[in-house]
């Protein structure tokens, strides 16, 4: 037993990880880093505004409407799509996206609802008008794939939106968007994890009683599962809060010092190598660390409250 | 019969569903189109640049206008100022280089013998140059062993040989017979442009980019991280599940585990830095003192092992409790209902938490931009000098391999084929190694 207590320790790593940055962070001046404050909140709150309608969406329909065959193939992949590194995800943004971005994202973003709809209804239909039964399970997935292919059209064939040039990509706008890649299947992944704790005996009663799929979501689970799902976003937003990578590919040599851009994440990874050990400059630098520990334990709290209320 | 309702909101969900899963693979597939289409042979024209004609490698649908490179330069895309010659198609062209190191190309090559144009088709010359060569090199050696005859032979046939030329039809240019290194055939199947492909990419692995050496640090420091953290995190978990009493401490071990699972990498980053490479390293001193692969993957290990933990937990208690039971009434101790009953129960479960703890190692790059990763260290971790291990000093890795890449973006339609390719090396191994994960954890339920 005193054998497998040797991880105990290790693991009770968060006091020491306190101790030490706030030993270190004394000499600094905390000033000098507030103003980083709000782009890593900003950013934070734009991705989680981009990523959560997709996030809770998949993880909605997958947990719901899916048959359950695929449920299980759909979460793994979902948990593998969450794996995607955020170099990968910047590389992406700033390598392979800008100039199909700059040619038909506000087209594609006008389209949105357009091709979530007509997707949605090609994914969701059960029945195809017109079309013999034994064809049906074959010529779903097709229809999907004309949806996508006659939007795509729709996208090269109307105009340019000069009028309504698309965000750039080089800002806060880019950044939240391009975290919400690797974001949105995350989310998905974790409040599938909540709505799985959904006991099925609710959905089963609800459904013998003569409620739709939709009505038994909306009025049996999403109340049941809606403190679990804030938890989920409230916990990666705070984890969110200190993403570098992403941010310091697309922010490149405005995010180095003077910290006038950037994030908390950024001034830490480009700062801290090159200032001297125990100086006041490593101090300040040392500061946005605890602010992103201090709002990790932020995000635990309602966590705990509703452990103990339960 | 029942008319299904019109649900708008179901519909929207599955659209949100179906979007980002293809947005997902379209990610994927753009990392594999990108790290092909660099080495991937393009149609070929003849063009005059500063004055000289050479030839050049076309990508027409960039939106400037035509990309263009120099062939046997594949990094350097650049938009030419003059003017393309479009008296021919740009295709698959036969391509020569010169000694020189100059390259031209032509739809189809003719040999002028004394002014008078002989067409050949690309394998008829080339078997004619080959035994050109052969003649040449017999009647070489042959002189130099001192037959008079040979010699003679040999200066009528090399002074035949630099009165020839080549014509490249359509271009307008001919170059001399004898100036020619090396004849590559038109790339007109996709076999003969697959094998231009395979060649360009071994030569980039060969090259001292760095790329075989960030493969290296990659795994090791993965290796190192899951090494570390799986032991203390499983033990951990053991104990917690199994030995531990519910109490304070157990509560606050719990707590603090969850805790570490939620903070940001870059946190774990500098906290490698400020207190295991300037504190520690610097007091032990010598080589531990500045940034290298031991304290990244120490740095690693620890930003996987609340990940390991937390995993291994789960997966201890979803041991059903009457094994344990059943076990400890049969008269074994908890030592050995642990080892025979719980573990083996639990084994898919542990596996799957090594793995997140891996992939979670794998995938981040910002702690290891702090803690030793550089963009080219000029040294080999593992080589044949003892101890063959050398985890002290900066090292390559796949992530900062592609952010340095990307800080020296070149111009052009790719023209970063290597970082394309860190790029899909590591997401597919960090999405493939925890959609396994998953898998493990989420055992097929009996038909």
């Amino acid at each position: 037993m005193a054998f497998f207590a040797i991880g105990v320790p290790a693991t009770l790593v968060v006091p020491a990880m306190c101790a030490v940055l706030i030993y270190k962070a004394m000499p600094g001046h905390v000033a000098e880093i507030i103003p980083l404050l709000l782009p890593s909140l900003a950013i934070a709150a734009i991705s989680l505004a981009f990523s959560t309608l997709p996030g809770l969406g998949t993880a909605l329909y997958t947990s719901e409407f899916l048959q359950l065959r695929w449920r299980r193939r759909v979460s793994i992949l979902l948990e593998g799509l969450g794996a995607l590194p955020p170099v990968c995800c910047a590389w992406f943004a700033i390598a392979l996206l800008p100039d199909w971005w700059e040619r038909h994202a506000t087209t594609a973003i006008l389209l949105l609802p357009l091709a979530i709809l007509a997707l949605g209804i090609a994914a969701h239909t059960r029945r195809l008008p017109w079309i013999p039964e034994s064809l049906q399970g074959v010529l779903r997935p097709i229809f999907v794939i004309f949806c996508f292919l006659l939007l795509f059209s729709l996208m090269s064939l109307l105009p340019s939106w000069h009028a309504l040039p698309p965000p750039p990509l080089h800002s806060p706008w880019g950044a939240g968007i391009a975290i919400s890649g690797f974001l949105a299947p995350k989310i998905a992944a974790r409040s599938l994890a909540q709505l799985a704790q959904v006991p099925s005996h609710l959905r089963e009663a609800s459904l013998s009683c003569g409620a739709t799929r939709w009505e038994t979501v909306r009025h049996v689970v999403l109340p049941q599962a809606i403190p679990g799902l804030t938890l989920v976003l409230w916990e990666l937003f705070a984890w969110v809060l200190g993403e570098t990578m992403v941010v310091l590919v697309l922010f490149g040599a405005s995010a180095r010092p003077p910290w006038n851009s950037g994030t908390l994440g950024t001034a830490m990874t480009l700062g801290l190598p090159d200032v001297q050990a125990g100086s006041a400059a490593e101090g300040t630098l040392v500061w946005p660390a605890l602010l992103l520990l201090l709002f990790a334990v932020l995000a635990q709290l309602p966590g705990l409250l509703r452990e103990r209320k339960l | 019969m029942i008319r299904r309702p019109i649900e708008p909101l179901a519909w929207s969900v599955a659209g949100l569903f179906v979007l980002l899963l293809a947005a997902s693979t379209l990610v994927l597939a753009s990392f594999l189109a990108s790290a092909l289409a660099d080495d991937w042979p393009g149609p070929l024209r003849m063009a005059q640049l500063d004055g000289h004609a050479t030839c050049l490698e076309i990508r027409s649908r960039a939106p400037e206008g035509a990309w263009v490179r120099i062939s046997g330069r594949p990094d350097a895309w650049f938009l030419p100022t003059a003017t393309l010659d479009a008296s021919h198609p740009a295709g698959a062209w036969a391509t020569l280089q010169l000694r020189d190191g100059r390259w031209f190309c032509a739809p189809q090559l003719s040999v002028l013998d004394q002014g008078r144009p002989v067409t050949l088709g690309f394998s008829e010359l080339r078997d004619w140059m080959n035994s050109m060569a052969a003649d040449r090199d017999r009647l070489r050696r042959q002189a130099r062993d001192g037959q008079e005859s040979s010699a003679q032979e040999y200066r009528r046939l090399a002074a035949a040989e630099s009165s020839l030329r080549l014509r490249l039809d359509g271009t307008g240019q001919d170059v001399s017979f004898s100036d020619v290194a090396t004849l590559h055939p038109p790339a007109a199947s996709f076999t003969a442009r697959l094998g231009i492909f395979l060649a360009n990419l071994h030569g980039h692995l060969r090259s001292p980019s760095g790329f075989p050496a960030a493969l290296v640090g990659t795994a090791l420091t993965t290796l190192l991280a899951a090494l570390l953290a799986s032991p203390l995190g499983i033990a951990a978990a053991i104990w917690l599940s199994e030995f531990s009493r519910p109490g304070l401490f157990a509560r606050l071990f719990r707590r603090s585990v969850q805790l570490l699972s939620g903070i940001p990498p870059v946190v774990f980053g500098a906290f490698g830095l400020v207190f295991l490479v300037r504190g520690i390293g610097s007091s032990l001193g010598g080589g531990l003192a500045a940034p290298s692969l031991l304290w990244a993957s120490l740095t690693l290990g620890l930003l996987a092992l609340p990940t390991v933990t937390r995993q291994a937990h789960l997966s201890l208690q979803r041991v059903p409790s009457h094994l344990r039971e059943a076990s400890l009434s049969c008269g074994a101790s908890r030592l050995q209902t642990l080892l025979r009953v719980v573990l083996p129960a639990s084994a898919r479960g542990l596996l799957s938490a090594v793995l997140m703890g891996a992939v979670q190692a794998l995938a981040e790059t910002a702690p290891i931009l702090l803690t030793g990763a550089v963009q080219l260290s000029g040294r080999a971790i593992l080589d044949g000098t003892f101890p063959f291990f050398h985890p002290l000093g900066g090292f390559e890795h796949l992530g900062s391999h592609i952010f340095y890449g990307l800080e020296q973006l070149p111009p052009g339609p790719s023209g970063a084929g290597m970082e394309s390719l860190a790029c899909l090396i590591l997401a597919g191994s960090a999405m493939g190694l925890r959609a396994l994960a998953a898998e493990l954890r989420h055992p097929r339920s009996p038909q």
